[in-house]
């Protein structure tokens, strides 16, 4: 039997909630289907959008790197890489929701009714902070990901090693992704290290990826 | 003294001849995993206090009694789970299933989570200080590898590698430890 997978507009609208005046569609985007999850980023909302997207990519690629540890059986570190790959896969769930909520508490900020002023410079400044912070995250956990991909890749059983290619190609986009962000979201801040430090993981992912031949 | 690479064993016998300082970190090791049990039990603050505050009476009453010193972990667990359901039955505010029941068996399963954590706790107290550092920054600090990297002063790329080896390291020493105990202790 289909399990039944609702994503009527009105379903949607009950789980609905807001972050200053911008609508956002759930409590928990983790706890959704694949399916209600595609939804909210398909919907009018602007949150969640790509640094939720980016997020559950990164996810994804350390899920199919435990796999491909899991599924090297001969390796010696296959038991300890599985371990680093869950946990940067439970560690980079969250900030599906956690970006989603950044990005509408950024907007809400921006298009607040305050009067111009240093109260509303500061209040847009932290919001952006923010939205930068968790897109670090993401960025940072991307760079692992495709880290550990390597490995499996180079170590683990042959026949893992196009999914760890995958799993490269998905964490590198998603962290490029994500320093991208970072820089939209401190575009005021001149100088931020985290600027840098996003730009860094970008291309230690890309490097990665170049080593292991990925398109 | 440096407590952390003393075994459970060695501090009850630093216990039972006087040692304050053993006394106070065979409180400090074991405190937490009291209280875990008492919030197992769904105890309430002051009951979970007072099953703390009974338990550790009675270990140092006791524990001239213990036969093996290295079993204190059981006894203790045992002791506070006596503890706690005498709580629960003296307050009858929570019946304590007597046998199998959904409640019963979340309840050991809870346990059993606690037991694990404190043997996980133990391995890695076997592990070099290089090792417990890099499995806290990576697992319990959720730091990348590229920050431990810069903070170890180690190439990013083999900070992974290593990870796995003390978990390796971890693992032989939390399956050394985790073996069948049995509580060799009265109270």
């Amino acid at each position: 039997m289909r399990r039944a997978i609702s994503s009527s507009p009105a379903r949607a609208f009950a789980r609905s909630r807001r972050v200053g005046l911008i609508p956002v569609a759930a409590d928990d985007l983790s706890a959704l289907s694949l399916q209600g999850l595609l939804d909210e980023l398909a919907s009018e909302s602007p949150a969640p959008a790509s640094g939720s997207a980016a997020a559950a990519a990164v996810a994804m690629a350390a899920a199919l790197v435990e796999k491909g540890a899991r599924r090297s059986p001969g390796w010696e570190d296959a038991i300890g890489v599985a371990a680093q790959a869950r946990s940067i896969r439970h560690r980079t769930v969250p900030l599906v929701q956690a970006d989603a909520d950044a990005y509408a508490a950024s907007l809400a900020a921006l298009g607040s009714g305050e009067p111009p002023g240093p109260d509303r410079d500061r209040a847009i400044a932290a919001a952006l902070a923010g939205a930068a912070d968790v897109a670090l995250e993401i960025a940072r956990a991307g760079t692992d990901a495709a880290c550990l991909a390597e490995l499996v890749a180079d170590r683990g059983e042959p026949s893992c090693r196009d999914d760890a290619q995958a799993a490269a190609v998905m964490a590198e986009a998603a962290t490029r992704v994500a320093a991208a962000l970072v820089a939209a979201n401190l575009t005021i801040s001149d100088g931020d290290e985290r600027e840098s430090a996003a730009a860094s993981c970008a291309r230690s992912a890309a490097m990665v990826r170049d080593r292991m031949g990925g398109e | 003294m440096d407590w952390a690479s003393v075994s459970d064993g060695e501090v009850v016998r630093a216990c039972r001849a006087g040692d304050d300082a053993a006394w106070r970190e065979l409180v400090e090791r074991f405190s937490r995993y009291v209280f875990a049990i008492a919030r197992a039990h769904r105890l309430n603050e002051a009951d979970s206090e007072d099953v703390f505050q009974e338990t550790f009476a009675r270990i140092y009453e006791h524990l001239g009694r213990l036969r093996d010193d290295d079993s204190v972990r059981p006894w203790i667990g045992q002791l506070s789970r006596r503890l706690c359901i005498d709580k629960l039955r003296a307050a009858a505010r929570d019946p304590v299933p007597e046998d199998g029941s959904e409640e019963h068996g979340a309840l050991d399963r809870r346990l059993e989570t606690i037991d694990e954590a404190v043997s996980v706790r133990e391995a890695m107290r076997s592990l070099s200080a290089d090792c417990r550092e890099i499995l806290d920054r990576f697992f319990c600090r959720d730091q990348s590898y590229n920050t431990i990297g810069d903070l170890l002063d180690l190439p990013p790329g083999t900070i992974a590698s290593r990870i796995s080896r003390c978990l390796g390291k971890l693992r032989a020493a939390y399956e050394g430890r985790s073996g069948p105990a049995s509580a060799s202790g009265e109270a």
